[in-house]
């Protein structure tokens, strides 16, 4: 157990979903932490944010999740003691802009940090958890090149039966189409999603599906990969949202859409890859699991164990 | 430090200066100060009708809270004036003279409502956390309350007007949220692991009143409903639900917390064998054998069931249903696990096929070293004394001596009168039901089952 005390707050790192995070220096041990602090409000009570961050994190001890320290609570603050990270990927791919033109990230840095992310996220789904917020924000990096799933704010125990899942989870622009259209029987396949979208933005240096409402990110989304139809995606036209009005399109060559942003050229690979991660049908998308035993990925895993 | 809360009996005490749970919502402190001085005195029993009457739903009084962008839905209207009324939560009577004050503290929770009205978006039109429940709830409600009652080894009977109250209370509060099943046998889950956790077992946190069990019971709710449910209630909606004071649900939740160390997940929870559990407990209850009209405490009802000795005699340390101070077998727990009518003719089959997470409990405590208290589940906390249960519970002369100067928990003693039922309101006032149940109840009956835990400590 720590005490406020034990800690020097040092700078404001960034507002997060539900509080700010500060840096912070560990006297006793002059370790730098990241320390995320909650005001608590007596209506509303602890929040849910908190119990599921901190319960979830607590077992989630992973290279590639960042770590819970502790937990300090207060009569009116909760500071949660987290592992010092660098910098979050957004940042750092905003730190790569030249002038107002995005740069991605160099493929083979790409390919370590997707590697590491579904590492992470296979270690969640592997204990029933769902993260339900990737996207660069919320992905740490350090300058040693490593990579954290970091604020679990919205993620969620899945082990048991659920018939209460949201749809109003994910930053918009990761969002999963089948989420969109008001599916609330998702599972793992909405984080894999995420990865999918998350990918295409480091390797072009800008999000791919930029979209500002659901209608419009659901149409950019087919814009690109098509839309869906029964066929392709059986039961699609059940769901709550699902428009049957919508201008059928034929899905583009992502490749084509990718390539004018990155000087190196895209592999059949890598493309098979992001396909495998941005399947419209959820259960087409690749598990996390599957995903790490992508040919992509062969120099890691052939490394691996 | 990093917690200045403290356990229950001293944080709750009457330095705090109010009773365990307040009868009004703050807001009202006259009503406070009013039923603070009030004997405890059991007023009423709640009109029959309401039970299963549709609630309003949290959400429709505007205390809706998305875990993703909290929010408030559409306040429905408030239909105040036509709203069923909600049934009073045990633990949390009314005095008798207190019905004028109820009026001025439900305006105060309209108020609050109406509050949050511009906020809410508009698209929860069904109040609670399911939309479709997956239950029934008086059947629910037994199930929980039978578990409540182990969990902290109550042996109430189930046909007493305080367990009806409780009964009622859990019905109405399941009403007013809708928790889905799975967010339910959560809760209960949490409750036995918290008692496990806790030190002295039920000792510490004030011995299993009804009013003990309630609480807890209401606080294993909000944090499972937290932890599992996308949709979740402020504590101030909590505690309109619930009728308890929303300082006690934040002190409570708080120690919840502390004392699970916030580890709230449990990868292996056993969902399936509650599932189980509760299918077996609804088969029971529709079962013809079921001569007798309410459920029997657990102990009483095994011992009828004429399993070896079960009886409420925790000071054997010869019997070995009723450990004294060690954990005991976890096998023959479960034998008092479970009352329900039928058990009487078929306990057998009934508690095998029930024990598997009662056992699960009991098989993790090694682990941990104050788990060994652990048998304190179905065994007296005091049993090391020469206590004599069935006096306490059954004899009625020995009231005196409980009085509040019973230096661990005297706030528990005036805890008695207390309701602040959620949102309904102006039912109570002119609701027959009230005022006439004041004389016709038993009163001295009731206190007698009231305190008798209490004066264990």
């Amino acid at each position: 157990m720590s005490s406020s005390s034990q800690f020097k707050q040092l700078e404001k790192l960034g507002n997060g979903t539900y509080a700010t995070v500060y840096k912070g220096l560990n006297k006793t041990t002059g370790v730098y932490v990241a320390l995320k602090e909650v005001k608590l409000d007596s209506e509303e009570g602890t929040p849910s944010t908190a119990i599921r961050e901190i319960s979830l994190m607590k077992e989630l001890k992973h290279e590639n999740i960042v770590r819970l320290y502790d937990v300090i609570h207060t009569e009116n603050k909760l500071t949660l003691v987290f592992e010092f990270m660098d910098n979050d990927l957004k940042k750092y791919m905003d730190s790569r802009t030249v002038g107002n033109t995005p740069r991605g990230l160099e493929l083979n840095l790409v390919k370590y940090f997707q590697w590491q992310l579904l590492q992470g996220l296979a270690f969640c789904h592997e204990n029933k958890i769902l993260h339900r917020d990737l996207k660069p924000q919320n992905l740490l990096i350090n300058k040693k090149g490593q990579l954290k799933l970091g604020d679990f704010g919205l993620a969620r125990a899945f082990g048991i039966p659920v018939n209460t899942f949201s749809s109003e989870v994910v930053t918009l622009w990761y969002r999963a189409p089948d989420v969109l259209m008001g599916s609330r029987t998702y599972s793992t396949s909405i984080d894999i999603w995420s990865c999918g979208c998350i990918l295409a933005e480091m390797i072009t240096g800008k999000p791919l599906f930029p979209g500002t409402n659901d209608e419009e990110q659901l149409k950019l989304i087919f814009d690109i990969m098509g839309t869906p139809n029964e066929s392709l995606w059986p039961g699609v036209t059940k769901l709550p949202k699902y428009n049957p009005n919508i201008q059928q399109r034929a899905s583009r060559d992502l490749r084509q859409v990718l390539q004018p942003h990155t000087k190196e050229p895209l592999d059949g690979n890598i493309m098979d890859f992001l396909h495998g991660l941005l399947q419209l049908n959820p259960d087409m998308r690749l598990s996390a699991k599957q995903a790490l035993h992508h040919p992509w990925f062969a120099e890691y895993y052939h490394h691996a164990s | 430090m990093t917690s200045a809360f403290k356990y229950y009996p001293e944080t709750m005490g009457s330095s705090n200066g109010y009773p365990i749970n307040l009868p009004f919502p703050k807001g009202s402190a006259v009503s406070v100060a009013n039923a603070a001085r009030q004997p405890p005195k059991y007023l009423g029993h709640v009109p029959s009708q309401s039970v299963h009457t549709q609630l309003p739903s949290m959400a429709s009084l505007g205390y809706f809270n998305h875990s993703s962008s909290t929010y408030f839905p559409p306040p429905a209207q408030l239909p105040h004036q036509q709203q069923p009324p909600i049934l009073p939560p045990p633990g949390l009577m009314y005095t008798s003279n207190n019905n004028n004050n109820i009026i001025p503290s439900s305006v105060q929770m309209i108020t609050d409502g109406q509050k949050q009205q511009q906020q809410q978006q508009s698209n929860q039109v069904n109040g609670g956390v399911s939309e479709n429940l997956d239950y029934d709830i008086p059947m629910m409600s037994k199930f929980i309350m039978e578990n409540a009652f182990v969990a902290f080894n109550a042996n109430y009977s189930t046909d007493d007007q305080t367990t009806d109250l409780f009964f009622k209370g859990i019905s109405s509060v399941l009403n007013a949220t809708r928790l889905p099943s799975a967010t339910i046998f959560l809760a209960i889950d949490y409750l036995f692991k918290y008692i496990n956790r806790l030190t002295n077992g039920i000792h510490s946190i004030g011995g299993n009143s009804i009013n003990i069990i309630y609480q807890n019971t209401m606080i294993a709710f909000i944090l499972a409903n937290k932890f599992n449910d996308d949709k979740t209630f402020t504590n101030s909606s909590w505690s309109q639900a619930t009728g308890i004071l929303i300082n006690i649900i934040n002190d409570f939740e708080k120690q919840w917390l502390r004392i699970f160390n916030w580890e709230l997940y449990d990868s292996d929870f056993l969902y399936y064998e509650f599932v189980k559990n509760f299918e077996i407990f609804q088969q029971n209850q529709f079962k013809p054998a079921t001569a007798i009209p309410t459920l029997l405490s657990p102990i009483i009802n095994v011992s009828n069931a004429g399993t070896s000795n079960f009886n409420l005699k925790p000071t054997s340390t010869n019997n070995p249903l009723s450990p004294v101070s060690n954990y005991e077998t976890p096998m023959l727990m479960p034998n008092n696990m479970f009352s329900s009518p039928s058990h009487q003719s078929n306990s057998r089959s009934d508690f095998s096929s029930m024990n598997s997470y009662y056992n699960y409990y009991n098989y993790n405590q090694p682990r941990v070293n104050h788990y060994q208290q652990y048998p304190n589940i179905y065994s007296s906390p005091i049993s090391e004394t020469q206590f004599d249960y069935d006096f306490y519970n059954f004899g009625n002369q020995q009231q005196q001596q409980q009085q509040p100067q019973q230096q661990q928990q005297p706030s528990f003693l005036p805890a008695a009168p207390q309701l602040p039922p959620p949102h309904v309101h102006q039912s109570y006032g002119h609701h027959l039901g009230w005022k006439s149940m004041d004389d016709s109840v038993n009163h001295s009956r009731f206190e007698r089952n009231y305190f008798p835990y209490s004066a264990v400590y």
